[in-house]
């Protein structure tokens, strides 16, 4: 606590906590022209504004030199009244700001919890003193909590020691990143090309699909227009006047479509090869670091206490292939390894979640209700629209041809909340959760428990009745959904990670 | 979510607030009140400007059939539904945790680790300064914990409670 009290000393007279402040005069002219830029990309309103006053006056310049003016002046009102409403207070531990007109908040920001400290001088500053903009960012939301406007900058520096003395507290401070190319640092893995190509290929499964129609192609262009001459499309007007030969250009034209799709799809897949040309991975002190690209060299750092999770991607192809694609997400970016083999895979997963348990067999599928509840809420509506369709009228073409479509729509849902059931499974041990969902490309994750950030179980009148409930998990980089999986489970899942949060002394980020 | 609750955090619960005894203060929230003013400016607006009289189109007709119709039904049932559905919201705080109880048809328990949480707010809008109550948002890295309905004091004590104890964890 050295540090804060040093922070105190420097600067004593602003660290009584219990006044409120209010920021400079300046943060009325922030807010004005913040307010300017904000209005006049809302055209709707000012335009709405403006078909009244000219309905009144009709009179064009009138209307827009009045419509201006109103528009000015409520926005030089909202800027002395946010400036008015706005006060922060800084304590010994964390920041409070006031504000608000009709919505009041009242914010309470641990330094500890500040992620980001951005602090900005407007030109225009300058001439009044020695005022800056500040933006607190944690990992709360998504965009800054806290943006204070002609903030005294010797007030910001002190806002900046305090963040940065908690952090100096934590039990585990930040490391400095380490060069990839120090002596600390080693390789944990090289792509070759050949599975660089083969991922390029692999991602593009269009691709697989148009190529195996090449060899049918010629058969596709003559059976085309002999499907129009028996099933031929009732479009009224449109088909008196399409002359009979243009069924032999349609089927001409499909091929060309497609033939323009596999070019498109061959330089792409060459583009994904260029883009991780000789991928290699290190592991440094603190984290790891990718390099790749043949063009342009990118580097992508991620810092093992940033980590969120591994997961490992895979689509039917490559798991023929015994192909995988890991990423490891931090909080705010990722770092992409294509194409791994089983070895290089498992090496990997040692490196970044050592300790993990085998992923082959151990997985739990949720309950079939699961299934059955989607099927009856959605493909039996379906069925029944199909049978509505069916029992109506006149069995004409295009009811014949809405019947087997709404058909196939329903049997296509059915295939797709199959696939995601079949996918779905979680298990846990000690130290991690393991959840794998997915439809047509299997995703496996690998979470830390103490990243837990919030948990919620859910339970309507029908899983009660089963002994069932919905587990959702939160973690900063998104949430996990474990449907319909028994009662006891999922307080024993959320409790075990309640119980990692507590006792693991790491931050999580 | 304790099975067992440690001596000084039954202490706490005493002291604070459980599940069983204390709902949130006030029901008829903020969303319903607006939903009802807007059904009732649009009803007001259609008869004022005489829409459907001088148009008599079948749009207008059928707008007017809805509007007086059905609106206000629908708008009392939604109130009817929130307010039986409030009765059934409590929270929790914990030493460790704060829980947040929710749901009529299905029944939801939330819960944040006070060792997770970023920052705290307590937000009043135009009605919830009138009647003296507000929402209570406790953010944590990709959640938020909103308790509505709260009056203003006892969102600014848990809040002060919440910090002193993430404070305290800070201090060891």
């Amino acid at each position: 606590m050295a540090n804060i009290s040093s922070a105190s000393e420097l600067i004593p007279h602003l660290t009584m906590g219990s006044e409120w402040r209010r920021t400079g005069f300046l943060a009325i002219g922030r807010h004005f022209l913040t307010g300017v830029r904000v209005a006049f990309k809302s055209y709707m309103e000012i335009g709405g504004l403006s078909a009244i006053i000219f309905a009144a006056t009709k009179d064009i310049f009138y209307t827009i030199a009045l419509a201006l003016t109103l528009t000015l002046m409520f926005i030089l009102c909202q800027a002395i009244m946010k400036y008015w409403f706005f006060r922060f207070r800084i304590t010994d531990h964390h920041i409070e700001i006031l504000s608000g007109i009709f919505h009041r908040k009242h914010l309470n920001l641990p330094f500890g919890q500040i992620q980001q400290i951005s602090i900005e001088q407007p030109a225009y500053y300058k001439f009044f003193g020695n005022y800056v903009d500040a933006f607190l960012d944690s990992a709360g939301t998504k965009k800054n909590e806290v943006e204070i406007s002609a903030l005294p900058g010797d007030v910001a520096a002190l806002i900046r020691l305090k963040a940065e003395d908690a952090k100096s507290c934590d039990v585990n401070p930040i490391q400095n990143s380490v060069d990839a190319r120090s002596p600390e640092s080693k390789i944990l893995l090289r792509q070759n090309h050949s599975s660089l190509l083969l991922y390029g290929v692999l991602q593009n499964k269009l691709l697989w699909f148009v190529a195996i129609l090449f060899g049918f192609f010629e058969k596709i262009k003559m059976a085309i227009p002999k499907l129009l001459e028996v099933y031929p499309v009732e479009m009224g007007l449109i088909e008196k006047k399409i002359p009979a030969h243009i069924n032999d250009e349609i089927g001409l034209a499909v091929v060309l479509v497609a033939f323009a799709i596999c070019v498109f799809l061959a330089i792409s897949s060459v583009l994904a090869w260029v883009q991780h040309f000789s991928f290699t991975l290190y592991k440094t002190a603190d984290g790891f670091m990718s390099v790749q690209g043949l063009l342009r060299k990118v580097e992508t750092h991620a810092k093992k206490r940033k980590v969120q999770w591994v997961v490992i991607k895979r689509n039917s192809i490559e798991r023929m292939l015994g192909r995988q694609n890991v990423n490891i997400e931090q909080f705010g970016s990722s770092l992409e390894a294509p194409c791994l083999t089983g070895i290089q895979c498992n090496d990997l997963l040692n490196s970044v979640m050592p300790g993990h348990s085998q992923l082959n067999g151990n997985f739990k599928r949720v309950s079939p209700l699961y299934l059955v509840k989607q099927l009856l809420t959605v493909c039996l509506p379906i069925l029944l629209l199909a049978g509505a369709f069916a029992s109506v009228g006149e069995v004409t073409q295009n009811v014949t041809i809405l019947v087997y479509f709404t058909l196939a729509l329903g049997f296509g849902f059915a295939v797709f909340f199959f696939l995601q059931w079949y996918r779905r499974g979680f298990f846990e041990d000690n130290e991690y959760f393991y959840i794998r969902k997915g439809r047509l490309i299997e995703k496996t994750y690998i979470i830390p428990k103490y990243k837990l950030q919030a948990a919620s179980i859910s339970q309507s009148w029908f899983m009660k009745r089963n002994g069932l409930s919905t587990c959702t998990l939160f973690f900063a980089n998104g949430r996990f959904k474990l449907p319909y999986i028994g009662s006891d489970k999922g307080s024993s899942i959320v409790a075990s990670g309640f119980e990692a949060v507590q006792t693991v002394n790491t931050s999580w980020v | 979510m304790s099975a067992e609750i440690a001596p000084e955090e039954k202490a706490y619960i005493n002291a604070l607030f459980s599940f069983s005894t204390l709902p949130v203060a006030f029901k008829l929230s903020n969303q319903i009140l607006i939903m009802g003013a807007f059904v009732g400016l649009w009803m007001s607006a259609l008869m004022g400007l005489r829409f459907v009289s001088e148009a008599d189109t079948v749009i207008g007709r059928y707008l007017l059939e809805f509007f007086c119709q059905w609106a206000w039904l629908i708008w009392v049932s939604y109130a009817s539904f929130r307010w039986f559905a409030d009765d059934h919201v409590c929270y929790r705080v914990l030493k460790h945790e704060v829980s947040l109880k929710k749901g009529w048809i299905t029944n939801q328990l939330i819960t944040t680790p006070v060792k997770r949480i970023q920052h705290i707010e307590v937000n009043q809008g135009l009605i919830d300064q009138f009647f003296q109550h507000g929402e209570l948002k406790i953010l944590s890295a990709g959640h938020c914990l909103k308790i509505r309905g709260l009056p203003v004091s006892e969102a600014e004590n848990i809040r002060l409670e919440l910090l002193a104890i993430i404070n305290g964890e800070k201090n060891g």
